[in-house]
């Protein structure tokens, strides 16, 4: 029977919604009739096949994570992905690029100052009581100006398009920002899959980045040599991540360390080779602050180094990204990086964030507390999705104890009104067809000295649950292959 | 190159050589007990399999012959098993990939694939041979790339040096294997059919028995068995240095 109805047989496009594929409007992309002519021309089970030929794929190149828990017994998943790739018109890119690094500059900036004169502290554009009791802020970092006065090397910047058809900042991550080895991978396996309709557009190619990458690498080296030694920290490969550390270790041809493979000795960091010590100059740690040096940090951490933040204050060696980063990521301060553009820039923000109320603030909470149905609520220091909860599903009992949780400890919270994110048409395994799911963007950014760069596309992240906001792959997320076409 | 990378491609090699001889072995061992002449005992070749995978077993027992055969080739809470091996000879590839070409990590994934996904049922009634070998088709693959697709340094090295120990240990746990298999067999070797019979079996699961026929026709003995596996160039070049001596 759904032979017959084709794959595009239930899809009705919400009402009140912006679906990016169907909804006509001035982002739309006319890129989007030659898919959706090749979409429609196939019978579902010619597109289950390339559906699961695109899972093969991902299966034989190891692009998997292990679950472990009782009932599967390590088995290994990979991330779903879909088919229908998110369009972005090359001259909304263009605008979204400016926008991104006039932010990220200024977060650098930001960061300089907190870490050093306090500018924007005194002059009460920020509170400072927010900076201080983020537990990202580092003291020890005071006073320290890295290389090229970067902190945020590598920024992945979450963006949303409302159905006011802008895109709007939904968050900053300028930890361990991680999703772009499945930019590379999806890429690659659309090529794979469906390689006739590249053949009909002009996409920007996304593979530049591991060379792009080790660029920005080697301009922070604190050693003016001509081919420093960078290396890339991994946990471990357990590590849900370790196969994007894996894939960008080998893409720029560096090595893939772990902590029990560089010791420190005279502040200076060396790796064990066979061949004895080798000094290292930087180092892409994909491991968070709090496990890197267990001398500073957590003392029972095993992923660390002794000693390396040590080494890393006297100069002799560069972090990417810098310890304390996380205290700009922080949503509670995120809401004023449009403050932060104008204060060190003197410019108008390209980008618009959520709007978000801080409830440490007397006047947010309030108003917070008594509109609180409408609102998202998430935790300041959370990434990954977790902590968030959206409050029209909330029984009364339910908002109640949330008010008493807020209330118990604001500066640990953020709302943001519920925005609609975009729709866009996704394949749905189940039901053998396409229909609307939510998506958002994850954008790449990279800060070297004197040296910034954007990936053209990121990580289109899709809610695979029917009428979910939650995108995270953790949460049961999947992500696209995003195209920047010019029109 | 990191003294634990060097450490992770010595054991891909290992791995991934001794799976290919529990393969080999399971196979010929087992299909020779099948046709054997005499009525040869099968509960004591089954034991003697268990024996050369170092899986323990009760002596006076007899054993089940499908639950052997499971906990040889599938069972994953058994560090000796064909699965664990190469499961062993994946992980320790995979916290290595990024030194190794793409084309080669493929391949020992899609080995570790191709065991890990094989149907239990089908392999314990009538999948053996096809079970087994497939492994040895995976495994020449996995030569193919790793001597084909890297470049012959340090990496490759260490990898072949981890097949090369492995490949020593290997033959010379075969042989004292069916050196004693022979002698308990045969009556210390009185019963000549069957003596005859099991160096058949022994040049067999050395890869041997072809070639060995082209140069002693039809006649098998220990001298002889011996004499093509040290002397002849493409054997020789094959077993470890002390074999040659």
């Amino acid at each position: 029977m759904d032979e017959e109805k084709g794959l595009f047989h239930e899809y009705s496009v919400p009402s009140g919604l912006l679906d990016e594929v169907f909804t006509a409007q001035a982002s739309t992309h006319s890129a989007y009739s030659l898919i959706n002519a090749l979409f429609h021309s196939l019978s579902p089970a010619d597109f289950k096949k390339l559906n699961e030929y695109a899972k093969l794929s991902f299966l034989n190149q190891g692009i998997t994570y292990a679950v472990y828990d009782e009932s599967s017994n390590g088995t290994e998943k990979i991330f779903p992905f879909d088919l229908f790739p998110r369009v972005i018109r090359k001259n909304e890119w263009s605008m979204l690029e400016n926008g991104l690094i006039q932010r990220n500059t200024a977060l650098n900036l930001f960061l300089k100052d907190v870490y050093s004169d306090q500018k924007i502290l005194k002059d009460k554009i920020v509170p400072s009581s927010l900076v201080y009791s983020s537990p990202h802020y580092l003291e020890i970092m005071r006073g320290f100006s890295p290389v090229g006065d970067v902190f945020c090397h590598i920024c992945g910047t979450d963006l949303i398009r409302h159905s006011d058809g802008n895109f709007y900042i939904l968050e900053d991550n300028l930890r361990c920002p991680s999703g772009v080895s499945y930019v590379l991978s999806n890429r690659e396996t659309m090529k794979r899959t469906l390689s006739d309709i590249f053949k009909m557009m002009a996409v920007e190619t996304v593979n530049q980045y591991p060379t792009m990458l080790f660029q920005m690498l080697k301009s922070v080296s604190p050693r003016p040599v001509e081919d420093p030694h960078c290396v890339l920290l991994t946990p471990g490969q357990y590590n849900s991540a370790y196969y994007e550390h894996s894939f960008l270790a080998q893409s720029m041809g560096i090595d893939l360390v772990e902590g029990r493979d560089l010791f420190v000795e005279n502040n200076t960091v060396y790796m064990k080779t066979i061949r004895g010590a080798v000094r290292v100059d930087v180092i892409y740690r994909r491991v968070d602050d709090d496990f890197i040096d267990p001398e500073v940090f957590r003392k029972d951490s095993m992923l660390g180094v002794k000693g390396l933040i040590r080494a890393y204050l006297a100069g002799n060696v560069t972090l990417v990204n810098a310890p304390g980063t996380g205290v700009s990521d922080d949503k509670a301060i995120c809401s004023f990086v449009p403050d932060m553009i104008r204060y060190y820039l003197n410019e108008e923000p390209i980008l618009h964030n959520v709007p978000t109320y801080i409830c440490e603030r007397e006047k947010d909470l309030q108003y917070v507390l008594e509109h609180l149905p409408s609102l998202v609520v998430k935790p300041v220091d959370m990434s990954g999705g977790y902590g968030v909860t959206v409050c029209d599903r909330l029984s009364q009992s339910e908002l109640q104890t949330l008010k008493v949780k807020i209330k118990s400890n604001p500066r640990n919270f953020i709302a943001q009104p519920k925005m609609l994110l975009s729709v866009h048409s996704t394949y749905i395994e189940e039901n053998n067809c396409f229909e609307p799911r939510h998506i958002d963007l994850r954008s790449f950014t990279l800060m070297g000295k004197d040296y910034t760069y954007v990936l053209r596309g990121g990580l289109t992240r899709v809610a695979l649950k029917r009428g979910s906001l939650i995108v995270n792959s953790s949460q049961g997320g999947g992500s696209k292959d995003t195209w920047v076409v010019a029109e | 190159m990191l003294a634990r990378v060097a450490n992770s491609l010595f054991w891909t090699g290992r791995y991934i050589e001794r799976s290919e001889h529990l393969a080999r072995y399971l196979k010929v061992q087992y299909f020779s007990i099948l046709d054997a002449p005499m009525s040869q005992n099968k509960d004591f070749i089954l034991k003697s399999i268990l024996t050369m995978y170092g899986i323990a077993f009760e002596a006076d027992e007899p054993v089940n012959e499908q639950a052997v055969l499971v906990e040889l080739g599938m069972d994953s809470g058994n560090p000796n098993s064909i699965l664990s091996t190469v499961f062993a000879a994946r992980e320790n590839a995979r916290s290595v990939r990024y030194t190794i070409s793409t084309e080669l990590w493929e391949v020992i994934n899609q080995y570790y694939l191709f065991v890990k996904e094989y149907p239990t049922d089908f392999y314990k009634t009538r999948g053996l041979f096809d079970f087994t070998i497939n492994i040895a088709k995976h495994c020449a693959m996995v030569r193919s790339y790793l001597d084909h697709t890297l470049i012959h340094d340090d990496v490759w090295m260490f990898i072949k040096l981890g097949m090369h120990l492995e490949r020593a240990v290997q033959i010379i746990r075969i042989l004292t294997s069916k050196i004693h298999d022979i002698e308990v067999v045969t009556d210390n070797g009185l019963n000549f059919p069957l003596r005859q019979y099991q160096w058949t079996v022994t040049l067999k699961v050395l890869e041997a028995f072809d070639m060995h026929r082209r140069i002693n026709k039809t006649s098998h003995t220990q001298t002889s068995t011996f004499r093509i596996l040290i002397h002849t160039r493409i054997f020789r070049d094959r077993l470890p240095l002390i074999f040659r001596k």
